[in-house]
């Protein structure tokens, strides 16, 4: 078993009303297991507006990192994930 | 013509003459409106070599074809155009709000100012009647305090008012104008154009239809974009607004701290938009014709700044804060409330104070030139009474820093520039380009200055979608796909916040063009439009001798200092090599030469044969 800490930023933290998460993965888990978990810990409104289990990324105007390097740059959702890895889900920045 | 109003208005301020003049709709299509349209105006309007503070230098108010109509984001848009006393090169900015319909519904597609008037006035143009009338009781007033005034003097409420403060009168080269109290035409010195010609305010009342081609599609086609708004792509800027952006950025070690010393800032959850939000932010309105609703106004309900009142959002809330090493959001919504009072770019003065702290941190300026102030870094008081030196001109380091952190460099000497983050003289925005670096080059060439708006090159980075610590071959089309984008989207003046309810982009764009003015647009031609656009603002700042390769340039500590920050992002820096690289890439994309100067062969492509003179010749006469 491995454990991961989780941070949610800005509208995901309201969404879900907490700021962070740790969670323990079985030893070959990727990112895509750990956005499942969360997926199923907070039901519906998390499915609905940052991640559907099964999915191949987070939704629109959403991005997540994996120790400060955006998953786009990494394997996506198939990312491994290592013990005491840190990953941030957070909005997209956008300017204006 | 549907939707625009076939009449451009030239007004001397010298003579107090006013007349009109036909718009063609040739021009009117090739150029869209906006700062397309504005940048044909400029440089037909305008000869090479005239300095911008010179009476003939233009300044151009523009609204776009669909202003004044219901369409939402895109009915409530005006744009100003001049040269910029910043850069030497072209200028413009747009401002959302109630200003640029009333203006279209006065009956003006432009208004052109040219000359000086004698002494302080405005404009009042209310339809087809053009009046300068005597503004000396508003000399030194704020915007606002001027927007009241004159629609207390004239008797009527639904007047609006674009004005300049006491920067704009003192010519402060960042100085803005403002309308709807909070709104600014903020960027490139819009403000010290206008007070060079006397001119402190324009105040507008139109009461004319502004009729769509094809009413039932019109409708139909802005209900849908309505809808779109309510979803996904607006929901940031409905909810906590662009200040969300300031954890996402630290979290990826791309937030400019101390003027761009580090790029993680250990304050960042005290000005964070979650913070903001929960404490700050009073109310949230919007502008004219649109359901979005994005202007997050902020008061101070206790502590020294008690009742400043502002709306913030996140370029000046990072240049007044992290950038200053400012954690405290009081201060920062005060300083904010300062450069709306004054009339001047949040993103300039904040970057401009930072300087200031990274000259005096680094001993480079002297005690004795201060004024006064210990200008450590993260010294809240210092902020404010600087934005307030700046504002007004007072002091020697006042005087300075109104210059902008270009001229200011050049004035403090002994290493200075080094300090300076500016491009082309314009101030940066708040992302740390070191580690954001298909931005860098996007940046780099804007040809405005230092801009994240010119082409959003940013979003590739922060997506994932590339490499974000290295300039590779590529970047130069996603940098002018971004730009030629951008120019549409700012000649039809959408709001860029709603840029995301355009599904399918370009196509969803000809159709809300063709619609309202019923000339015929494909997405070719749109696109074509704002390749001509960009190429067109190129070849003015090649006119004016600062639109070749040596201006597109980055400042000294994005190419010379590491990222310090421990972490994913430590000791990313441009290098020259990589640079070079992206230029030449971005050039050939272009179709311009080496030095970035656009072919003939191109111009001719783009319709914009008639300017070939200008490459011809090599720029300024």
């Amino acid at each position: 078993m491995k454990k991961v800490r989780v941070q949610y930023l800005g509208l995901i933290k309201n969404l879900i009303g907490k700021r962070e998460d740790s969670f323990e993965l079985e030893d070959d888990a990727s990112l895509s297991e750990l956005l499942n978990r969360i997926a199923g810990v907070y039901g519906e409104p998390f499915q609905k507006e940052v991640y559907e289990p099964g999915q191949k990324d987070v939704k629109m105007g959403f991005v997540a990192t994996v120790n400060g390097v955006l998953i786009g740059q990494l394997r996506g959702v198939d990312t491994q994930l290592n013990n005491g890895d840190n990953i941030i889900l957070m909005s997209l920045m956008t300017g204006g | 013509m549907f939707a625009y109003t076939g009449k451009i208005l030239r007004i001397n301020l010298s003579t107090g003459k006013a007349e009109t003049e036909p718009l063609k709709e040739k021009m009117a299509k090739q150029y869209i409106g906006g700062i397309g349209l504005g940048f044909r105006l400029l440089m037909d309007n305008s000869k090479p070599g005239t300095d911008p503070f010179d009476p003939d230098n233009p300044l151009i108010f523009v609204t776009g074809p669909l202003s004044g109509t219901m369409g939402p984001t895109a009915g409530n848009g005006y744009a100003v155009v001049s040269k910029s006393p910043a850069t030497g090169g072209v200028a413009e900015s747009k401002a959302h709000g109630f200003f640029g319909p009333e203006l279209k519904r006065a009956g003006y597609d432009a208004v052109i100012f040219t000359g000086k008037a004698e002494k302080l006035v405005y404009a009042w143009i209310d339809d087809d009647s053009v009046q300068l009338l005597d503004a000396q009781h508003l000399k030194g007033k704020s915007p606002y305090e001027t927007d009241v005034a004159i629609r207390e003097d004239l008797g009527d409420h639904y007047i609006r008012v674009s004005a300049i403060g006491e920067a704009g009168e003192k010519l402060v080269r960042f100085a803005s104008i403002i309308n709807d109290e909070f709104r600014a035409i903020g960027r490139t010195g819009m403000g010290a154009v206008m007070g060079s010609k006397n001119l402190k305010a324009v105040a507008v009342r139109g009461t004319n239809d502004v009729n769509v081609a094809d009413l039932d599609g019109f409708k139909e086609f802005i209900k849908m974009i309505h809808e779109r708004m309510k979803g996904p792509a607006t929901r940031k800027y409905r909810t906590l607004g662009t200040p969300e952006n300031v954890l996402v950025l630290n979290a990826l070690a791309a937030l400019p701290t101390r003027n761009f010393t580090q790029a993680t800032f250990e304050g960042a959850e005290k000005v964070s938009g979650e913070y903001l939000n929960e404490r700050y932010v009073a109310k949230i309105i919007g502008c004219a014709t649109c359901a979005m609703r994005c202007d997050h106004v902020a008061v101070v309900p206790e502590g020294p700044y008690k009742g400043s009142t502002s709306r913030m959002e996140f370029e000046c809330l990072w240049a007044l804060g992290p950038n200053c090493g400012v954690d405290r959001l009081d201060a920062i919504i005060e300083a904010m409330r300062l450069c709306n009072h004054y009339g001047i770019d949040g993103i300039s003065t904040g970057v401009t104070v930072g300087f200031a702290m990274d000259l005096y941190e680094n001993r480079i300026l002297p005690k004795g030139k201060t004024d006064g102030l210990n200008l450590r870094f993260g010294n809240h008081e210092a902020l404010i009474e600087l934005v307030k030196k700046i504002g007004a001109r007072n002091g020697w380091l006042g005087d300075a820093l109104a210059e902008g952190t270009k001229r200011a460099a050049e004035k403090i000497g002994k290493g200075a520039e080094q300090y300076a983050c500016h491009i082309k003289g314009l101030e940066l925005p708040g992302y740390d380009l070191r580690g954001l670096k298909t931005a860098a080059l996007g940046f780099s060439v804007s040809y405005r200055g230092a801009c994240h708006l010119r082409s959003g090159a940013y979003s590739p980075d922060v997506k994932g979608k590339v490499n974000r610590f290295a300039i590779e071959k590529g970047r130069g089309k996603i940098v002018k796909d971004g730009e030629d984008l951008y120019d549409v989207i700012d000649s039809l003046i959408l709001c860029k916040f709603s840029r995301g309810t355009y599904y399918d982009g370009l196509e969803d764009m000809a159709k809300y063009y063709t619609l309202a003015t019923g000339i015929e647009m494909t997405p070719d031609e749109l696109i074509r439009a704002g390749e001509r656009i960009n190429n067109l603002a190129r070849l003015f700042n090649v006119r004016e001798g600062v639109g070749t390769r040596e201006f597109d340039s980055l400042p000294p500590k994005i190419m010379n200092v590491p990222i310090p920050d421990e972490g994913v992002a430590k000791g990313s820096v441009v290098n020259k090599e990589e640079f070079e690289l992206g230029l030449d890439d971005y050039y050939a994309v272009r179709g311009w030469t080496r030095e970035g100067i656009p072919t003939v062969e191109k111009l001719k492509e783009l319709d914009l044969g008639r300017d070939a003179h200008i490459v011809r010749k090599g720029g300024k006469k």
